[in-house]
């Protein structure tokens, strides 16, 4: 094959099949990362609410709470996609596409951001939550105002880590026909023995990642 | 000195025991040892070689594995000296990949069945403009499916861009279908969720509980992907692997077979 012609068969796979594939993998990802920052926040309040050296200490809550927590986070991605599929299809109305992938991709992310969100803001100095009390601070005032605002560069950088782990998980979602740069890789690459298409997606996937680690660093040097 | 000369004495028999049984092994014709490999769905197949074999002398060895390349590997290698696992084609680009010599003993045994199956729609005819069909994405069984909705007439092929016919490749699309392409065991699951799926009667029979027959067009080229007992090239008129079809083409075992996977796969004459 002479270079041109090359370049034209490598622009009939990218334009045809791996640029589509990448706009699934970024709507995937930025949903699910987005509801599960929304529930994972939610559920990082209620841990730090209720935690032994919580707000308002409630241990059964917490152990409740923390158990559901983990059970999530013990099922592996694929298994839970597949697991899950009952529920997906009566919220989502379909097993298969992307809609239907980034529910259990929600599911999966909501606890681990969780965790990454309680202890970023269990990390925060306790001295300055008795000051914020000692001010007449509500719980709620202690989260927002203190507990959040200072530890908002450990949230950006836990974030980043859950963004790019994720990114990873997507690829997963290609067994249910949500698409996707990884689901490419697989098929179109290294299954159909294509190396063009099977390392055009790794570049991409680590421009993606470099990206979103980029992103999360200069966010985080911004707010420290 | 008495406890010693009597483990003596039973160290000796032993030994002499073991000696016993080496030499019987030995006698006993080397090559009717076999093992045969196989996967999930070939093991009853395999069994029936054994219970076939083992009245004639031989000692049968099963293996099975769980991945799809793993048997036609031991088997190119020597650790096994027959599988049921893979098709004739798919063995042919084995055979090319691996620079290796495996065939299938004739006569061929049977085919698996595949098909545009819906729980939608009852005809061809009725599958609607933008309709969604999900496929299996791994590029052999991508191709099969372009190749069969082509001669459904839902679509048309133009020119392979690579080995295997994709989504690329497809020139003419007139109801706009989408293809979803998606796990080989996925496919079958999802047929309540789109307008038809295309899938071995195996698969759309475990997972959904539908009848194989219920199709509503049968790949023509279902005759092409023979299933049988695969060897190496040199065992290929073995007295072992002559037997081994005689048993599974005998109509007891025939029967057994219908009766067992119930046109999930079809038998050659």
């Amino acid at each position: 094959m002479t270079f041109p012609e090359y370049a034209a068969y490598w622009w009939k796979y990218f334009d045809g099949i791996i640029a589509p594939s990448i706009w699934a993998t970024l709507r995937m990802l930025s949903a699910s990362m987005l509801l599960a920052l929304l529930f994972g926040f939610t559920i990082a309040v209620l841990l730090i609410l209720y935690g032994p050296q919580g707000l308002r200490p409630a241990p059964n809550r917490y152990k409740v709470i923390d158990f559901f927590v983990n059970s999530i986070r013990s099922f592996p991605i694929i298994i839970l996609i597949v697991a899950i599929s009952p529920l997906t299809r009566m919220l989502v109305g379909t097993t298969i596409g992307e809609k239907a992938a980034i529910f259990p991709l929600t599911v999966a992310a909501t606890p681990f951001l969780a965790r990454i969100l309680e202890n970023s803001m269990r990390a925060v100095n306790p001295q300055l939550i008795e000051a914020a009390r000692s001010f007449g601070a509500s719980d709620w005032q202690i989260i927002t105002r203190v507990m959040v605002k200072e530890a908002l560069p450990l949230i950006v950088s836990g974030t980043t880590l859950a963004a790019i782990t994720f990114l990873s998980a997507t690829t997963l979602a290609g067994a249910v026909g949500a698409g996707g740069i990884g689901a490419v890789a697989l098929n179109y690459g290294y299954q159909s023995f294509n190396n063009t298409v099977l390392y055009t997606s790794v570049i991409i996937l680590f421009i993606m990642v470099q990206l979103l680690q980029f992103t999360g660093d200069w966010l985080y040097k911004k707010i420290l | 000195m008495q406890v010693l000369s009597v483990v003596r004495k039973w160290f000796l028999l032993a030994a002499a025991g073991l000696c016993l049984v080496g030499v019987q092994q030995a006698g006993a014709a080397v090559d009717k040892k076999l093992t045969l490999g196989c996967l999930a769905y070939s093991e009853p197949m395999v069994q029936w070689i054994k219970e076939g074999l083992e009245p004639l002398g031989y000692q049968v060895k099963i293996m099975m594995f769980d991945a799809n390349q793993l048997p036609a590997t031991a088997l190119k290698d020597g650790n096994l000296d027959g599988i049921i696992a893979n098709h004739r084609p798919w063995i042919l680009t084995f055979n090319r990949e691996n620079d290796c010599h495996l065939e299938m003993v004739k006569p061929y045994y049977f085919h698996s069945f595949f098909a545009i199956y819906s729980t939608r729609h009852k005809n061809l005819e009725d599958i609607p403009n933008k309709a969604q069909i999900a496929v299996p994405g791994d590029p052999t069984n991508m191709s099969r499916s372009l190749i069969i909705l082509e001669e459904a007439g839902l679509i048309t092929l133009g020119e392979k861009t690579d080995i295997f016919y994709t989504v690329l490749d497809i020139k003419d699309n007139p109801k706009d279908i989408s293809i979803i392409e998606t796990e080989i065991t996925q496919t079958a699951r999802s047929i309540n969720d789109v307008d038809a799926i295309i899938a071995t009667a195996y698969f759309v029979s475990e997972a959904g509980g539908i009848d194989p027959a219920s199709f509503l067009f049968e790949d023509p080229q279902n005759k092409d992907y023979a299933l049988g007992l695969i060897v190496r090239d040199e065992d290929l008129e073995a007295e072992w692997a002559k037997l081994a079809m005689d048993t599974l083409h005998s109509e007891p075992y025939r029967k057994k077979f219908q009766e067992h996977f119930k046109g999930k796969y079809t038998l050659y004459p």
